[in-house]
This record gives structure tokens, sequence and C-alpha cells, in this order.
């Protein structure tokens, strides 16, 4: 059949076969290379998404809960979720703790009995009971008044403070808030706590 | 012209194109890239070796290279890449430009883009892909327009029900493997296109919307078809009229227009005297522009090349082989899309052609004249596909395209000296166009009065792929068969005679005695969140128990999935229709499916004052003059020698609304049962086990869709399938439950699910039941 074709035309054909055949295989090549890039992007958008996960915080739940202990929760829950983890006990007084008030990392949250009544009436009762630290993140006015060199003035400044910044991270912090020197920290930093 | 015979081997470019061809359906069956560029390499370098040695080429070993090299080739081109597969149904970005002419659909407008650039986010791919946009804007977006586009990318609806159109797998034999649905205002047109393309493009708009002021919308539609190739203007029922004559072919650009632009060009130029190949510039540049007029289709690429190597011939003074010009327009085409062998437009376009060229002479020869031998030779080269696709065979077609043709060519003709003139002064080719629109009317109706008569067109179940190859082989030796007959007498002579009578009667008792091997038939289609299910037993009896239905929705799952497939198995009688309950997920289908069947039959459960659906179905039963019966527990239904459907649900004691109302059928044939629930739910089942019917089945089409509240371990146990199969599509009612798969899944028992697998097929013989998903479990 290809016996017809003149020399020069077979030569030809071939050469037009070999041309092709050698196309589809940069073609192949082509297809492989993209999909093996694709392949990685799509790696590295997964690991991204591994270090984007949800952070977490860890608290300490004691007092009148089923299971007391140290929970991890996703950021953003509320005393209420920790609270459900923990089971209640029939005895305790939720009326006296907030239960809508969002979870910071590292506090403990005391859950207090009946009948029992609550120092301060903050929602995060601090530090282990009786270590006599007042805690600057979670204290009240009161509180904080009783402190040497605070009065109601700067009571409140700290409070404004908390609020408008977040809690303190090191008990040297608030010397940030306007009024409160080192010099003042001095006179209280054995009586104050952060945790 | 050559005749009817091939001499293959006096054409090496025939030879070529076949067994390219041949090596594309390879690919298409066996897929693997690496594997065919490893075979094509090697017989590559095999056939480099053997030509050094011995100075000359090996056919053989040459053409086997070939198929190698088809079969790679579709591989490379028409299987979607992995690379984009990461960013299905995610929003992504892209430009691109646009290189189809929009396409009006269900859901606003669609055309093909190539994206030069895609991005998700920061993330970058090598753009250099086409996607299928679809837009619910009225965009005016031409060829050659560069888009910005929005939107999600997705992958094209594949076929979930047999003989149902398969869009994923059109697409990507033209090479497009993803679409890319707009959201909200995602489609900015960033530059209207320049160059010739959108020129042409903004042109054929501008006589468009002059027909529409000049002309009436009916002939407007079929004018742009003949024209342009255009058939969104043509309303789908006079098409399918179209199509049961046999004439839709004059809507796809192809020979008839290629000649009349050339027999212009060659018209005005007599008056001159041109060069000729000056003359075959000419020639060749307007038959370009009538190109981009019309858009890349099989048709009009194939006409175009034939008649260039025509013009060719004609200018160097050389006699034209058809065949091979034939075969280099094919190969030509499959090697810029391999993917178009497959098409239905390529293929009727080159086999009718070929029909054409390889069987006129012969007709001519048996005394069918002139003019009636080419009309019947290209039809009867397009009876099998035209069975395969349309499942439709037209007996008028030879004689209804004598007068067709004839007449679309003086239309054709007068259309395209309008065009001319409109651009020389619009209202200069308004009688031109007023002309071609008339002799259109009368022409269609002359043509759809054949057309929606029904003996006109026989309606043939698809035929499997191995008949249509018996068939073709048959027509391509049919003018050859008078070789034979000196062997037939030698065969018939008295010695031979007494054996030859025996041999038949022989086989004709075996066949005749022969176990009925007949099997029942019951196919679950998919049709989304509904239930339908299609029965066909041994004897050829068809029931069809509820049609599905999208409740709130313009969808017609009667027309665009019942209809399909019923006619697929070449249907024009429906037995029985039976429907288990009024809810539209059910009913609805059926009311749309109804009036293009004959219906033996309608069965419903007890009827209900003041049911709407019911009402409505009533009243078609009425108008259709169908007997309507509504049946209750412990009545039967013989529908054939060997198949009865036996009615287990509701029964005539207690009243029953809604869901509990639906029929309990069960399916027997022989030792195989199925059983058929529709939406029953805990109250029904709980009063199906107390009257201790015998409730065994193999297969059991769980009730209510796999819902929670038909969940009934006892239920489950007392009809102990060994299969079951859930009706529904993607809902918000949890169907199905999670539980009640678990309680399958946990035994073992196959769970098909028509969400998953598309139509589930289920037949037997007698005995067991075999089962096959229409899309395979992953």
């Amino acid at each position: 059949m290809l016996d017809s074709l003149s020399k020069k035309a077979q030569v030809l054909i071939l050469l037009a076969l070999g041309v092709m055949i050698f196309f589809a295989g940069v073609k192949y090549q082509e297809n492989r290379l993209t999909s093996v890039m694709m392949e990685k992007s799509a790696l590295q958008v997964e690991q991204k998404s591994v270090v984007q996960a949800p952070k977490t915080l860890t608290v300490h739940v004691v007092g009148a809960v089923a299971k007391p202990g140290v929970y991890t929760l996703e950021e953003g829950k509320r005393i209420h979720d920790l609270i459900q983890l923990a089971s209640l006990l029939p005895e305790a007084d939720t009326t006296l703790i907030n239960l809508a008030a969002p979870l910071q990392d590292g506090k403990q949250v005391y859950v207090p009995f009946k009948g029992e009544a609550t120092a301060g009436g903050t929602p995060q009762k601090t530090g282990a009971p009786g270590d006599g630290l007042i805690n600057i993140n979670t204290a009240g006015i009161k509180e904080l008044d009783s402190l040497p060199g605070i009065g109601p003035a700067l009571a409140q400044r700290i409070i404004d403070y908390r609020e408008n910044h977040g809690n303190f991270a090191a008990v040297e912090d608030i010397t940030k808030v306007s009024g409160i020197g080192p010099s003042t920290l001095q006179k209280f930093k054995h009586l104050i706590t952060v945790k | 012209m050559t005749g009817s015979s091939l001499h293959i081997r006096q054409r090496p470019l025939l030879a070529l194109t076949c067994f390219y061809g041949l090596g594309i359906i390879f690919g298409f069956y066996f897929k693997g890239s690496l594997w065919w560029l490893i075979l094509g390499g090697l017989t590559f370098l095999v056939n480099v070796v053997y030509f050094i040695r011995k100075g000359k080429l090996q056919s053989t070993l040459f053409l086997l290279c070939f198929v190698f090299f088809g079969a790679l080739w579709y591989n490379l081109h028409c299987l979607p890449p992995d690379s984009y597969r990461h960013w299905l149904d995610e929003v992504v970005e892209g430009q691109g430009t646009v290189i189809s002419y929009p396409r009006p659909g269900a859901a606003g407008l669609s055309f093909v883009v190539d994206l030069h650039r895609l991005s998700r986010g920061e993330q970058e791919l090598p753009g250099g892909i086409s996607v299928l946009l679809r837009t619910k804007g009225e965009a005016q977006v031409l060829p050659g327009t560069v888009v910005a586009v929005r939107g999600k990318l997705s992958l094209p609806r594949q076929a979930r029900n047999p003989g149902e159109f398969d869009y994923r797998q059109y697409l990507a034999n033209g090479q497009i493997f993803y679409q890319l649905t707009t959201q909200d205002n995602g489609l900015t047109v960033i530059s209207e296109g320049q160059g010739i393309r959108t020129w042409l493009a903004r042109e054929r708009e501008k006589i468009a919307s002059h027909l529409a002021q000049i002309i009436p919308r009916k002939e407007r539609g079929l004018l742009l078809g003949v024209l342009f190739g255009d058939k969104s203007g043509i309303p789908d029922t006079d098409y399918e009229a179209y199509q049961r004559a046999g004439v839709v072919h004059l809507f796809a650009v192809s020979g008839l227009h290629v000649g009349f632009v050339l027999g212009l060009v060659w018209a005005l130029l007599s008056f001159w005297e041109v060069r000729p190949l000056f003359r075959l510039l000419l020639g060749a540049g307007c038959l370009t522009v009538y190109f981009f007029l019309v858009g890349w289709t099989a048709s009009i690429v194939r006409a175009i090349i034939m008649a260039l190597v025509g013009l060719v011939a004609l200018t160097m003074g050389k006699k034209q082989d058809l065949y091979t010009t034939l075969a280099l327009a094919a190969l030509i085409i499959l090697m810029i899309n391999p993917g178009e062998l497959l098409q239905t437009g390529f293929q009727l376009s080159f086999v009718t052609t070929a029909g054409l060229i390889y069987m006129t002479p012969w007709l001519e020869n048996l005394g069918l004249g002139k003019i009636l031998a080419p009309a019947v030779a290209a039809q009867l080269a397009g009876i099998p596909l035209g069975a395969y696709y349309f499942n439709q065979i037209s007996l008028v077609a030879p004689f209804l395209n004598i007068i067709a043709v004839g007449a679309s060519g003086i239309i054709v003709g007068l259309a395209m000296i309008g065009s001319i003139l409109y651009f020389v002064w619009p209202p200069l080719g308004d009688p031109f166009f007023l002309g071609a629109g008339g002799l259109l009317y009368a022409l269609s109706e002359f043509i759809l009065w054949w057309g929606r008569q029904e003996w006109t067109g026989l309606i043939v179940p698809t035929p499997p792929l191995a008949l249509i190859v018996i068939l073709y082989a048959f027509l391509f030796l049919a003018p050859h068969l008078y070789n034979f007959i000196p062997y037939w007498r030698s065969f018939l002579r008295p010695v031979y005679r007494q054996r030859i009578l025996t041999a038949f009667i022989i086989i004709g008792m075996t066949c005749f005695l022969w176990p009925h091997m007949g099997k029942t038939q019951v196919v679950f289609l998919d049709v989304g969140q509904g239930d339908s299910i299609f029965i066909k037993t041994p004897g050829g009896k068809t029931i069809l128990l509820d049609g599905g239905g999208t409740p709130g929705s313009d969808y017609s799952i009667g027309k665009q999935v019942l209809k399909p497939f019923l006619r697929r198995q070449g249907l024009r009688k429906i037995d029985l229709v039976i429907m288990s309950h009024s809810d539209t997920d059910h009913s609805e289908g059926l009311l749309e499916v109804i009036p293009y069947f004959t219906v033996g039959q309608i069965i419903v459960p007890p009827l209900e004052q003041g049911d709407k659906v019911e009402e409505a179905l009533l009243q078609v039963a009425r108008k259709r003059n169908i007997p309507l019966n509504s049946v209750t527990a412990g009545q039967y239904i013989q529908v054939d020698d060997q198949v009865r459907l036996e009615v287990l649900h509701p029964d005539g004691e207690r009243i029953w609304h809604g869901n509990n109302k639906s029929l309990v059928l069960k399916l027997i044939y022989q030792e195989a049962e199925w059983l058929l629930t529709g939406d029953i739910e805990n109250e029904a089942i709980a009063y199906l086990l107390d009257q201790k019917e015998d409730l065994r089945a193999d297969i059991l089409k769980l009730p209510h869709h796999g819902s929670i509240s038909s969940y009934s371990e006892e239920f489950y146990r007392q009809v102990g399938p060994w299969a079951v199969i859930v009706s529904a599509g993607i809902n918000k009612f949890n169907h199905p439950h999670p539980r009640v798969r678990g309680y399958f899944s946990e035994r073992g028992i196959p769970f098909y699910l028509t969400r998953d697998n598309g139509a589930i097929i289920t037949w037997s013989k007698g005995r067991k039941i075999e089962v096959r998903p229409f899309i395979p479990c992953l």
C-alpha cells in the first residue's frame, strides 16, 4: 500500500509521524508537570490550614462540678460551655457566676456551691482560694482600693484599662495604667497576681 | 468517482485515516496516555530501523504505529487534566476570550471561553483551558470578546439514566472538561474583541436582528438555522418533526452552502478575465469568512476542506479522488480534535457523505435514476446512526429530501445574496430575505405535515453497537452481492438442497423449542428527589410506576428524563402507568409524560375527594380515553404470562391518607421478587406487619426515600432483601437517614442510592436478580 509512494514521500510521512509522536510526548510531560505543580500547591494550602487550625485555650474548673479538672476548649467559648463539659452538680449556684462570660486562657474557674457567698462578686474567682493575693485581672474596685497606694480613682482606671486593652499578662504591666509608676508598684507588688 | 469499490491499497491516505480513527476508538476504551506513548514510540523506532535497513516502509508496521498514535492523541486531548480537580466547587477567577456563539439554555446563556489565566485567591494556574461558561445575564458576548469571569468551577452534568444525553462526555470530546457558573455579576467584558472574527460575529448579529424586524419569528428561526446552523430559534417539537422527516441535516451548514458560496464567487468572477490562482484564493477567502460566521462544526469544516481540495485539483488540472479528499478532511479534523470522531455531528456528516459517494453509482445502476439515487444513498447510510442516536428511521426521507434539498438550495442562495446586499445598503437585501423567508415557511409547513404523521417514522429501540457494525458491513458489501450469485447457485444444487433444508429445519426447531430466555427488567430511574420505576416483562409489556417530579421548579422530569428514556427503549406505548400516591415527587412526571405515549391503563390507590393531582390524572384519563382503576390489597395484576404484580397495601378496611396511602406492590417473576413500597411510613408498615402478609423479596425499594420515619427493623427482617435501593436526590429531609443506611451496611447488604449511582438497573431471568448501577460505585 505504502509501496506506491515514492521514497521521498515515505521519508516525509515517517518524519511527520516522528514529529507528531515527539509533540505528543511533550504535551504529556506538560500535563504531568502542571498536575504535579497543582498537587504541590494543594499540599501547601493544606499545610497552611493546619497552621491556621482553630486556636484553643486551656482552663481549670473547680468547685461545684462533677468532673473538675483542666479542659482545653476552642477560643471564643463561654463559661457555660465549660460547665456543661464538667457537669454541674445539683448544689451548684450558677447565679453567682456569669455564665455568658468568655473564657480566658490559663484561668481557673470556680463554681460556687449554694449558700456560699462570693468574694467581690467576680465571675471568675481567682487563684486558689485563700492564697490572699489580689488578681488585678479580675478584682473589683473594692479589692483594688484596698491595695496600698491605690485609691478609688486609680482602681477605676485599672478596671478601665483592663476593659480597653485586655488582661494584664504580667504584674509589671500594671505600670502601663497612667498614674501607676514603678515606684507605686513596689508598694503592692507582693500583694497582687495576674493568675 | 470510482464507483462502488474502495481499492484501499491505492489510497494510502484513506488507510491512514481509517487506522488513525481505529486508534482513537481504542484510546476511548483503554485509557492511559503513558502506555500509548510507550507503544507508539517503540513501534516508531521499529519503523525507523526497518526503513534504514530495507530502504522502504512496511505498511502494516506503519499503520500499527498510527493506531497507537491515534489512541495517544485522543488520550492527551480528551481526558480531563488532573490539575484542576482540586479547585472543583470553588470560586475561581479568570480571564479569557470567548470562542463560541452564546447558546440559550434553561438557565441563561452558555458559551465557551478560552481562559488565559485562572486563579483562586493567591494561587494561580497556567491557563490554556477552555471552559463552558454559564451565566444568567443577557449579556451580548460575541466570539472574540475578552472577558473577566468569577464563578464556581464544576463538572458538567453526566448521564445518570440509560439513554440520557451525556453532556460531560460530549463536552470532553470537544476538549472542554469544566464548567464555570458565574456568581453575581461574575462576568465583565474587558474589551470588545478586535480582528476579523469579532467583526464578522457582529455582522452576523446585525443580520439576525434585522431579520427579526422584517420577517416573522418562526421563519427567522428557520432562516438562521439554514444560513448559520443556529438551531436555537427552532422550537423543540418542530425539531422532532423535522427529525422524523429526516431533514435536520438542512440545519447543519455543509456542502450545499459551501457550494453556494463558491458558485456565487465563480458567477461574479465570470464577468472578468481572472487567473485561476486568483480565483482559488478568492474562493478560499470567502469560505474562511463563511466559516467564521458559522463557527466550528465538523460538517462545515469537512465541506470546506473538500471544496478547497477540489479547487486545487481543478486549478492544477488533476482529477480529484473523492475518497482521498474525504479522508484528508477527516484526518485534519481528527488531528485538531480527535474527540470529534465520537461526536454525532461528525459521524453523521462523514457517514452520509461516504455513503453518497460509495452507493450512488450502484443505486443508479439499479435504476433509481440520477435524482433519487443520491438521496436514497445518503439516507441508507444514515439509517443505522439515526436509529442509534435518535431511535428514528424515517420512511419518507429520500422523497422529502429531494424536495427539501432543492428548495433549500434556492433559499440559501436567496439569503446569501440578501446578506451581501445588506452590507451594501440594508434595504437592498430585504426582498431577498423576504423571498427566502416565504419559501422557507412553505417548505417547513410541507415537511412538518409529513413529520407529524406518525407512520412516517419508525421508532426503534437503541440497537446494540455490534448490530450497527453489522449493518454497516452489510451496506458496504451490498453493491457486491451480485458477485456472490454464482456461489449461491452451486450452493443450491440438488445434492446440497436436501441437507440445507434439513439444517434449516433443525435450527428452526431448536430456536422454537429453546426455553424462553426472557428477562424481567426493573429500572429505578434517577429522577432527583423522587421515585420513578420502569418495568419491562419478558413478553415486552411495559410498566411505569411513578414519574418523579420537581415541586416548585420549571424543570420537567417527564420531558427531560422519562421521555428520552422511554423513547430509547423504542416505546410508543406504555401498557400500565401506576401512581403509588399523589405526592408531586411521584406524580408530576407521570402527568407530563402521559401525553407523549399511548397508555394501556392507569392504576391508582383508592381515590380521595379533593386531591388535585388525582383530579388532574382523572381528567387526562378521561380526555385520552384511558381506563383508570384503583386497586387495594389482595388484588393482583397479571401483567404477563409469568409476571404478576401483587398489591399488598392499602387495604379497603381502613382509610389511609398521604404517604401511608401509597401502593405497596410486589413484582413476581418466577422466583425473583421485588418489593416496591412507595412512600409508606411507620403506621402503614406496622399495619402491614400485623396483616401477616408475605413480605419476603429479593430486592427492596426502601419506603419513603430511606426516611427515618419508615425505619423498621422488623420490616427489614421480614422482607429479608439481599439488596436495597433508595430513590433520593439532594434534599433537605436527610433522606436517606444515616440510621437506615447503617442498618444495611452493618449487615453487609448492598445499598444502592440513585443520588450516588444514577439509575439502578436490575434484571432477572427468573431466579437470581442482577443489579447494575448506571454510575459504578467509587
